[in-house]
């Protein structure tokens, strides 16, 4: 998608399935998408991270779309840059994309996009790895976007912080593979309905081809073979023989050699194609790139794209396309991840393999491991609202709860970066096999599905094995009066859903946890377990953590809004290939560690751990089934580390 | 443990002193004109070269792999590889871990990377507590760097001292206790981190991105272990950047200030009152990157007219290009 765009701007791209004369349905596709100058663009690869899924437009008849400008950066813009592969590059297998950021803002985020769409976060902010193979071969455009806050949010009644915005300048380059276009049907399927998984690629001469099924130990479980310039393989779930293998994770490793016989066209492929998308003539580069026109598809009747400088109507956009060169690459591949990193180039025109694909959405997994559900509020809108109500029918300070010592109004900043913080998270957990169940937030989130059913609630997270929440948190300094809250000291949580303005607050002991398959939610909010709270509602006995949960991760301090503290702790509890999982408990204090090591001047962090005594020693794969013993909390300072 | 590191002391003749007159730059942040003034000593810590170094396979001796092996009574039948990864192609990493998989240890040379985790290690409930305090656990674990090869030469001390600097880490456990009807906590692991240096150049953060982190359970026992050691070998040499220079890259935004908030429409002065270089560490896992690099810490003292506030910028250091070595 192409479109004029204002400097300094942020974008909400949104889509309906139909227009509806002055009641269309637009639903957001994307959010805080940055303007590039005068003329920016964007990839529809749909939206993975919201349930239901949007697919990719290559699955629907027809989307509309809607790009709203949300308004101009609050902050001073960051600058961002491309340091490898530089202009012109031809590149092959596995890459890394290095980039720089830098801001006079204390806090820095990047993103890498490809075609204009959205990459899997790099682990470090610097190093993105992706696969080339994913992509049709060709003229490609990689960028970066930064975002640059004047601090860390999260505090209540603290100011809200400055954003600024920034995008690196476009580097060009070519994808140039044997195996290309590699590409996959669904993220999830479920054999025992029916389902199965198609699996594509195009190459780029006849070959023999090898396709094989990986389970996590790298042991083929399933093999197929065939010839020619495209490959289509619907997996049904089974192994070879149709044997019955594990639900899981599993790779497909697709290896080809030339055959020497003469190479069809491209189209027999059942890959799908099409040139990608690619920008208007923005490049910045030294060099001097041949530029050629792609035409703009047909708009409906009485739509125009404008016209240019000279007046004439635009009909297509000036795209660079660098010299393609196969004997300069570059950048390789490599087919074992022991090898790690780049190393030369895998392709030299006879044979290639690669592991595919390991882009949005996600990897593929027969059946789920287990299912995972976000929630969070951001306070796009900041606000200021009364403390809670006690549950006694009195007027004034009687009626209501004290906060933190005062029963004066709360202001409550915006949490800028929760949104990618909750995406970030489900990703890398839809990774290791947890299927997405929901992602609700802000209009689509209403306090009392939160709360447990006896109190009218929707238990929200007992039906996920995993729940991550984030929001303020504040801490009562007077009881209570509730029937819910037992005359204990309680802790609350406020909704930003202007539907809940008339309650905005949840008391820690009304959510709905137990009574499902909830076994570990983390609470990304300030003081969720705040010590004189957690004493109180435990002696009342009415603590939310049920015989059926078995760790609730949080914190007895105030903590702050990092992108990446989530996908951390995603990280540490999954593991890799040089690191085994870490337990559950382990996982949370190591990534609070890990997410505010870079900043100071910071306030003191404890994380604190809640569950059952024999739990502290879970890990996802390895768990008790039934927890057993007495309540209990692990804690670590997190921030700073003592001397 | 064998070092790659090469010391420079020959190469690091350091700037010492402060210039004469503070230089001085102007910095615009949006319409907001900042003055920027130098006011930092650059003494013995800031070098006048520093090596930009490449990461190699690192290598531990027979005898680390052998103590480390006996720390979870491991044999060489134990060894397999990390649950639900692929077997290693690279003979000489190495993955342990018991039949119950309550212990395991990770070996990699390749990426410098020892990790080592005991889950039986902590104190169950209501036992008496044998987890060792804070002297005996810095004892315990300067005892342990020894036995794993570690050069204490490279780890950083105090300042003007010899004893090495520590950062600590504790967890506690807390429960009702039914017998004595009231809350207890208890102290179940405490943890030790040391930090890497090369060239008198510390690397950043408490050890977990280059140094040593023992954690110790009850009975002294070893919970956990982390040694992120990457082999390095001198890449380029590169002079350092003078205040000038840094100066320069402040104003045109080549840096990642570190503190905040601060309202930076309202600030009249900047004044850089320390420049401290560090290497960037990774994380022991780490198979990305390839280099160890330099970067200088700067302290500055914002001032909007009303109040002052110390913040910290990390600026590059590396200045012209003097020596590379082979490929």
């Amino acid at each position: 998608m192409f479109w004029q765009s204002k400097s300094n701007t942020t974008y909400r791209i949104e889509h309906a399935t139909e227009l509806i004369e002055g009641n269309t349905s637009w639903s957001v596709l994307y959010d805080n998408y940055p303007s590039h100058g005068t003329n920016t663009f964007w990839m529809d690869t749909g939206n993975y991270d919201q349930i239901p899924w949007i697919l990719t437009p290559k699955k629907e008849l027809m989307r509309f779309y809607r790009v709203v400008a949300k308004g101009t950066n609050s902050g001073a813009a960051p600058y961002a840059s491309i340091l490898s592969p530089t202009n012109n590059a031809v590149l092959s297998g596995e890459i890394i994309i290095s980039v720089v950021a830098t801001s006079s803002y204390p806090v820095l985020n990047t993103t890498l996009f490809v075609d204009g769409q959205e990459m899997e976060s790099s682990d470090d902010g610097t190093n993105y790895v992706i696969n080339t193979c994913e992509w049709p071969n060709g003229p490609h455009i990689l960028f970066v976007t930064a975002m640059a806050e004047s601090g860390l949010s999260g505090q209540t009644g603290v100011n809200s912080t400055d954003i600024g915005r920034a995008v690196s300048s476009y580097v060009s380059v070519d994808f140039d593979n044997l195996i290309h276009k590699v590409d996959f049907s669904e993220p999830f399927f479920e054999p025992s309905l029916g389902q199965t998984q198609r699996v594509t690629a195009v190459f780029a001469a006849n070959v023999n081809w090898t396709l094989q099924v990986l389970d996590e130990s790298s042991n083929a479980v399933r093999t197929v073979t065939g010839s020619g310039t495209s490959l289509s393989f619907n997996w049904d779930g089974t192994g070879d023989g149709g044997t019955n293998i594990p639900d899981g994770v599993y790779m497909y490793l697709i290896s080809v050699e030339t055959n020497g016989l003469a190479s069809g066209s491209e189209g027999g492929s059942s890959g799908g194609g099409g040139s990608p998308p690619s920008p208007n003539s923005f490049l910045n580069s030294s060099s001097e790139p041949e530029f050629y026109e792609i035409p703009l598809p047909p708009l409906p009747l009485g739509l125009s794209y404008g016209t240019d400088e000279e007046g004439k109507e635009i009909t297509g956009m000036i795209v660079p396309r660098p010299a393609r060169s196969h004997t300069s690459a570059s950048v390789g591949f490599s087919e074992s991840v022991e090898k790690g990193g780049p190393s030369p180039a895998a392709y030299s025109g006879g044979s290639q393999s690669t592991l595919a694909p390991t882009k949005p959405p996600t990897k593929r997994v027969k059946n789920l491991v287990g299912t995972v559900g976000v929630a969070y509020y951001d306070w796009s809108t900041p606000r200021t609202l009364a403390v809670p109500k006690n549950g006694l029918p009195l007027s004034g300070n009687s009626g209501k709860v004290q906060i933190q010592g005062s029963y004066g109004d709360r202001f409550l900043p915006d949490l800028p970066g929760t949104d990618v913080l909750v995406k970030r998270f489900a990703k890398k957990m839809a990774n290791a096999g947890y299927k997405l169940s929901f992602n609700k937030s802000g209009t689509n989130l209403m306090a009392v599905e939160l709360k447990n059913s006896s109190l009218g609630g929707s238990n929200l997270f007992a039906n996920v094995n995993i729940g991550y929440f984030s929001d303020h948190g504040e801490f009562g300094t007077t009881i209570d009066w509730h029937n819910w809250a037992g005359q204990s000291l309680q802790t609350y949580f406020p909704s930003d859903n202007p539907s809940d303005s008339s309650a905005p607050w949840i008391g820690f002991s009304e959510f709905g946890f137990s009574g499902g398959s909830l076994r570990w939610i983390a609470f990304d909010t300030c003081f969720s377990v705040h010590h004189d709270q957690y004493s109180s509602m435990l002696n009342k006995g009415v603590l939310p953590i049920g015989a059926d949960n078995h760790l609730f991760c949080g914190a007895t301090t105030v903590t702050y809004d990092v992108r990446n503290l989530g996908e951390l702790w995603a990280k540490k509890m999954i593991g890799g290939f040089f690191t085994s999982p870490e337990t559950v408990s382990q996982a949370w204090f190591d990534a609070g560690i890990d997410a505010y090591r870079k900043y100071s001047g910071l306030s003191n962090m404890v994380f604190r751990v809640v569950g059952w005594e024999d739990c502290f020693d879970d890990k996802l794969k390895d768990f008790v089934s039934s927890p057993s013993g007495s309540l209990t909390y692990r804690q670590r300072i997190v921030y700073p580390p003592p001397p | 443990m064998k070092t790659e590191a090469i010391v420079l002391a020959a190469f690091i003749s350091c700037i010492s002193g402060l210039a004469e007159t503070s230089p001085r730059q102007e910095m615009m942040i949006g319409t907001n004109r900042i003055e920027l003034i130098w006011n930092a000593p650059l003494s013995n810590h800031y070098p006048s070269m520093l090596w930009v170094y490449r990461i190699v396979p690192q290598s531990f001796s027979p005898a680390v792999i052998s103590n480390l092996m006996a720390l979870g009574s491991f044999t060489m039948a134990d060894r397999t590889h990390v649950e639900g990864q692929p077997s290693f192609k690279d003979k000489q990493m190495m993955y342990f871990t018991d039949e119950n998989k309550r212990k395991e240890l990770g070996v990699f040379p390749s990426i410098g990377w020892i990790y080592y985790n005991d889950r039986d290690a902590e104190p169950k409930k209501n036992e008496v507590s044998t987890v060792p305090n804070d002297e005996k656990a810095y004892e315990l674990a300067l005892e342990f760097l020894r036995k794993f090869g570690v050069d204490r030469s490279q780890l950083v001390t105090k300042p003007g001292s010899t004893e090495l600097k520590i950062m600590r880490d504790v967890e506690i456990r807390g429960y009702f206790n039914d017998e004595k009807k009231k809350e207890i906590e208890d102290v179940v692991n405490r943890g030790v981190f040391f930090i890497r240096r090369v060239d008198g150049i510390d690397f950043d953060g408490i050890g977990s991105r280059g140094g040593v982190y023992f954690n110790f359970g009850k009975d002294c026992r070893l919970a956990r272990l982390k040694i992120v050691w990457k082999g390095i070998e001198p890449f380029q040499l590169h002079k350092t950047l003078t205040p000038q220079e840094i100066m320069a890259g402040i104003v045109v935004g080549k840096t990642q200030w570190e503190n905040g908030p601060m309202a930076w429409q309202s600030a009249k002065t900047i004044t850089i009152t320390s420049c401290v270089p560090y290497y960037r560490g990774l994380l022991g896992d780490d198979k990305e990157h390839k280099f160890i690099e330099p970067y200088a810490e700067l302290s500055a003292l914002v001032d909007d007219g009303v109040r002052k506030i110390v913040l910290k910028v990390e600026c590059p250091t590396l200045g012209e290009l003097l020596e590379m070595e082979n490929e």
